[in-house]
């Protein structure tokens, strides 16, 4: 995959997946909680979001299914490949080093790197 | 439909797995589509906490898998554009000023958000009722589901003297087309009916099915999943008798027994073999599902004689309908010098089958009902097109400064446009959303009924089309106005301009107009729904006999096993007796045919009255009853006497007339002793003498006046096929056992069907007229309401702009009710043009109406008259509301607004 900026929903799938497999309504949960509720992702968003990343390559379908007896057919779960890890960590240098010099203009206060 | 797994789910869940389905391409619901469905049900479940809860998730999830759908699918054509145009320079139009438009109108719209979910929710009414209906209309007009259907036609006897088309034909016919045609590849024949089905020890069963010639599947290109069809020497006489099985009634009865063939099956008290089974979904000539060998014997039988028929064919290679037709007339004329005692003033006439099953008059009314319908969707498009010039006004300062900044003009009117259909298409697909619903409730009451099996009704792929193509026309009629207005402004005058724009854009009269519009569609539309619901009223007002505690069942008597009319006159007696020997039973009867149900009607002639030969005789209802009739419904005749048991085969022949028929030909005189005799193809039954008159009883379910009927004493004929009528203490389903009980005492082999209490027959047989009146009764009240909408919209914008104007007469000293009275006198003016257009519009359409009106007056005045009050008062409540709240202006205020 060409190193282009990931949108900001796949920033955020990405993040929920950095740690843990999830499947689609848990990943929906964890990125509401996480933002505190600013990013809302729908049904149709999410998928549209995972099939786009499935594509690039970001992620994989995961063949491990954690707790038997909430595991339910229908639900996939979905895990951050070696590519996905990659970029995920690439936006966030990038983010990082923007916020550096918004530090460094005086927009952010905050410590400088 | 919805699959069983799913049953008992909440509505919003299937709402959005079937949104989903349709709307989402199909590799992508393929892959995520039950996950999709699975996370929104999740979120849909833990919604309860949140603010406003469910209905919010569910609103927002509609419209992200709206937006999703509409953007994945983009992405399929940009992908496919792409690799199209790789090679090539450029691409011929910029997507990227498209989509920067679009998101400009979404953002604009979302400003805006009252504004725009009324636009919205005018359209979801106006394109919902439209896609209903067209739903409705496109499964009653599908085409048969036969190979090449168009070329399968059905030939029937033709009266040009009074254009009296008549498709019950005899054998004789069929064989003397059989032996002079040859432009049709054969001429085969039906007739379908009812059989009772019985074999080794299982339940006899009563199942649709017709008689057929050897050649139907054959000509109808049916080829047998199992064994074979009939062969040719099997409708002669004599031959073995054998049966077709269709393939649900395989499955049902026979549990899709492999070995069925060669089994031996009772059908209507015969023994025959089953040769074949029929593929899945073939049914013939509707919703058939067994087949027996007609038998065609025109020796044995006398010409215009015998069991009615319906001949059919299909052309062959090459030939047209017109050269078929041309060669049957010239047979026709061939048969009527040789037989001109049944054939004088006969030729046939050839229809498509489908032009057969529904008549082309029903397919127009059909027709006319879309576009009235479609009136729904005309006053929407005027309400969002003056939502978009109110807003047009207000925003002509940004406009004229977007062209003094060098805007083009086209760009202009292209984000105009790019508004209206964006709201054009969230409320098509909340439209469709509302068809779906409509489409599934008209199902539900009505699907069971629906006689024929092709016409199935669902939002299938060409609805969903249509609804793409009312999108557009919606944002095209209600978007092409605002964008022409607004581009078209002189930038110098909207600067210049104090009053938001209002004046220099003219908009005034032109919103006026559309206002005027609105108020004409919804008035016509509300009339006609109108008369429609008068008419199911009417039909649904009291009957004048007692239907709630009445149980009725039919039943046949085989001709082998009651050969004679005495036979089954004895057979009867003896039940009747039977049953009213028990205390409960407060009466029992025979009936060919149920009171307030549409019942069989015939050709008759008067003694004394002057007939011409070949002419059209008068029709009217017919049933044959037995003694007690009357008094098992709780009524009694009002002049002369009841059929009596005497009155049977041998005896004089006699008849009671209703009271419209008395009317109709008696007026003023005794009919008691008058004679009157049935008339059919030209052959005449014996006289009957009219010895008394009976009420009338809604012979043919109260539906018009043509219900002027007659009846005759059951026992003087040979029907076989009667209804049993009992009369119990209150409720009547106790009475089913009790009547079982008696018959198998008469005759245990006689199956029982069709068992039900009369006021649940008199009931369905008016469902289709009620749906219908219930469905236009929604349509109309949402034209009402939408136009209510547009008028008050107006009004409150032209108060709005006005505030300054009237700040100023206020400060000038101007009372209250003056004001009150200018502004109100504007919109009574709107109200009165619209409604004066739309009576007369109402005028001209109900009269197409007439097949469906029931008898009611298309220009029934208290149904116009109703819809004026209405109008006037809804209106005049949307003119009053912005119209005070001018008056409680302060001057000082509105001088400073601005």
């Amino acid at each position: 995959m060409t190193p282009t900026n990931l949108s900001s929903q796949a920033f955020q799938i990405l993040l929920s997946l950095s740690d843990r497999q999830l499947h689609g309504y848990a990943i929906i949960r964890d990125v509401r909680d996480r933002t505190g509720g600013q990013v809302k992702l729908t049904a149709s968003t999410l998928y549209s979001a995972l099939k786009r990343m499935f594509e690039a390559g970001l992620i994989k379908e995961s063949a491990k299914r954690p707790v038997p007896e909430l595991d339910d057919e229908r639900r996939r779960y979905y895990a951050i490949s070696a590519a996905g890890k990659r970029a995920l960590k690439r936006e966030a240098e990038r983010f990082d080093r923007l916020a550096a010099m918004a530090r460094r203009k005086g927009v952010l206060r905050g410590r400088t790197t | 439909m919805t699959r069983p797994a799913h049953r008992g789910e909440p509505m919003a869940v299937r709402l959005f797995r079937w949104f989903a389905r349709v709307a989402l391409p199909r590799d992508f619901y393929e892959r995520y589509g039950s996950e999709t469905v699975e996370v929104f049900k999740d979120a849909y479940r833990d919604a309860i906490g949140q603010s406003l809860g469910r209905t919010a998730v569910f609103l927002r999830e509609f419209t992200m898998l709206a937006t999703t759908s509409v953007r994945e699918r983009l992405a399929g054509v940009r992908h496919a554009m792409r690799s199209l145009t790789r090679s090539s320079m450029k691409m011929p139009l910029n997507p990227d000023g498209c989509w920067r438009d679009l998101r400009h109108g979404v953002r604009m719209l979302f400003k805006n958000p009252g504004m725009t979910s009324l636009a919205v929710m005018a359209f979801a009414l106006g394109i919902g009722s439209t896609a209903t209906m067209f739903s409705i209309s496109h499964g009653f007009l599908r085409d048969p589901p036969f190979p090449e259907q168009d070329r399968v036609v059905v030939l029937a006897r033709h009266n040009p003297a009074d254009n009296r088309i008549d498709p019950r034909i005899t054998i004789h016919e069929v064989s003397d087309w059989r032996e002079q045609q040859s432009t049709l590849e054969g001429v085969a024949a039906f007739v379908e009916t009812s059989f009772d089905l019985s074999g080794v020890g299982d339940r006899p069963e009563r199942v649709l099915g017709a008689f057929v010639t050897a050649n139907v599947f054959d000509l109808l290109r049916a080829r047998p999943t199992l064994g074979r069809g009939f062969r040719e020497a099997e409708e002669r006489p004599g031959a073995d008798p054998v049966v077709v099985l269709g393939f649900r009634l395989w499955v049902s009865r026979y549990q899709q027994d492999p070995n069925i063939l060669g089994a031996i099956v009772r059908v209507n008290g015969v023994q025959r073999t089953v040769v074949g089974v029929m593929p899945e979904g073939f049914h013939f000539p509707y919703i058939e599902d067994i087949w027996i060998p007609i038998e065609v014997d025109p020796v044995g039988v006398e010409r215009g004689a015998g069991r009615r028929i319906r001949g059919f064919g299909r052309l062959s290679e090459g030939v047209s309908l017109d050269e078929a037709q041309a060669e049957f007339a010239a047979i026709a004329r061939r048969l009527e010098v040789a037989y001109p005692e049944v054939n004088r003033d006969i030729t046939v006439r050839i229809l498509t089958f489908k032009d057969y099953a529904v008549e082309p008059e029903a397919a127009f009314l059909i027709h006319a009902m879309v576009v009235l319908v479609s009136f729904v969707l005309l006053v929407a498009c005027a309400n969002v097109a003056n939502l978009l010039l109110a807003r047009a006004a207000a925003r002509s300062r940004e406009v004229a400064v977007r062209t003094a900044l060098g805007a083009s003009r086209r760009r202009v009117v292209g984000q105009m446009l790019t508004e209206a259909t964006v709201i054009a298409a969230v409320g098509g697909v909340l439209g469709l959303l509302v068809a779906h619903v409509g489409v599934v409730l008209f199902n539900r009451t009505l699907a069971d009924i629906i006689p024929i099996s092709w016409m199935v009704i669902r939002v299938d792929t060409t609805v969903v089309a249509f609804t793409f193509v009312l999108i557009l026309f919606a944002s095209l009629i209600a978007g092409t106005l605002p964008a022409w207005k607004a581009s078209g402004v002189d930038v110098n005058e909207v600067l210049k301009d104090e009053s938001r724009g209002a004046s220099s854009l003219r908009l005034g009269r032109l919103s006026r107009t559309l206002v005027v519009g609105e108020v004409a569609f919804s008035c016509a539309l509300l009339t006609v729904s109108g008369l429609l619901v008068k008419g199911v009223m009417q039909t649904v007002s009291e009957l004048g006999f007692a239907t709630k505690d009445v149980l009725t069942a039919r039943v046949t008597l085989r001709s082998h096993e009651y050969p004679a009319g005495d036979d089954i006159a004895a057979f009867h007696r003896d039940l009747l007796e039977r049953l009213e020997a028990n205390p409960g039973v407060r009466g029992a009867a025979i009936s060919t045919s149920l009171p307030g149900t549409t019942g069989g009607f015939t050709s008759y002639e008067v003694e004394g009255e002057p007939y011409t030969q070949g002419a059209r005789r008068p029709t009217a209802r017919r049933a044959g009853i037995s003694p007690g009739y009357f008094a098992t419904l709780g009524v009694s005749p009002l002049a002369g006497r009841e059929f009596a048991w005497s009155d049977k085969q041998g005896s004089e022949p006699v008849a009671l007339v209703n009271r419209r028929f008395a009317d109709r030909h008696f007026p003023g005189e005794d009919p008691l002793g008058r004679r009157i005799r049935t008339h059919q193809l030209e052959s005449e039954s014996d006289w009957y003498r009219v010895v008394g008159i009976a009420p009338d009883m809604a012979m043919d379910g109260n539906r018009s006046s043509q219900s002027a009927g007659f009846y005759l004493p059951f026992m003087q004929a040979r029907w076989r096929t009667v209804h049993i009528l009992v009369r119990g203490p209150e409720d009547p389903s106790g009475l089913a056992s009790l009547l079982r009980a008696e018959m198998s005492h008469v005759d245990p082999d006689v199956p029982l069907y069709e068992v039900a209490p009369l006021d649940r027959v008199v009931h369905l047989d008016k469902l289709p007229e009620r749906t219908f009146g219930i469905m236009f009764a929604a349509y109309g009240l949402a034209g009402l309401f939408l136009a209510t909408v547009g008028l008050y919209g107006v009004l409150a914008f032209s108060v709005r702009r006005r505030v300054k104007e009237i700040g100023i007469r206020m400060a000038m000293g101007a009372k209250p009710s003056r004001i009150l009275w200018l502004n109100f006198k504007s919109g009574l003016f709107q109200v009165g043009t619209g409604l004066a257009v739309g009576l007369g519009l109402a005028a001209l359409v109900s009269p197409v109406m007439r097949e469906v009106l029931m008898d009611v007056n298309p220009h029934d005045p208290a149904v116009y008259g109703l819809v004026m009050v209405a109008m006037c008062v809804t209106g005049a409540g949307a003119t009053l509301i912005p119209s005070a709240r001018a008056t409680r202006l302060q001057p000082i205020d509105t001088l400073r607004t601005e």
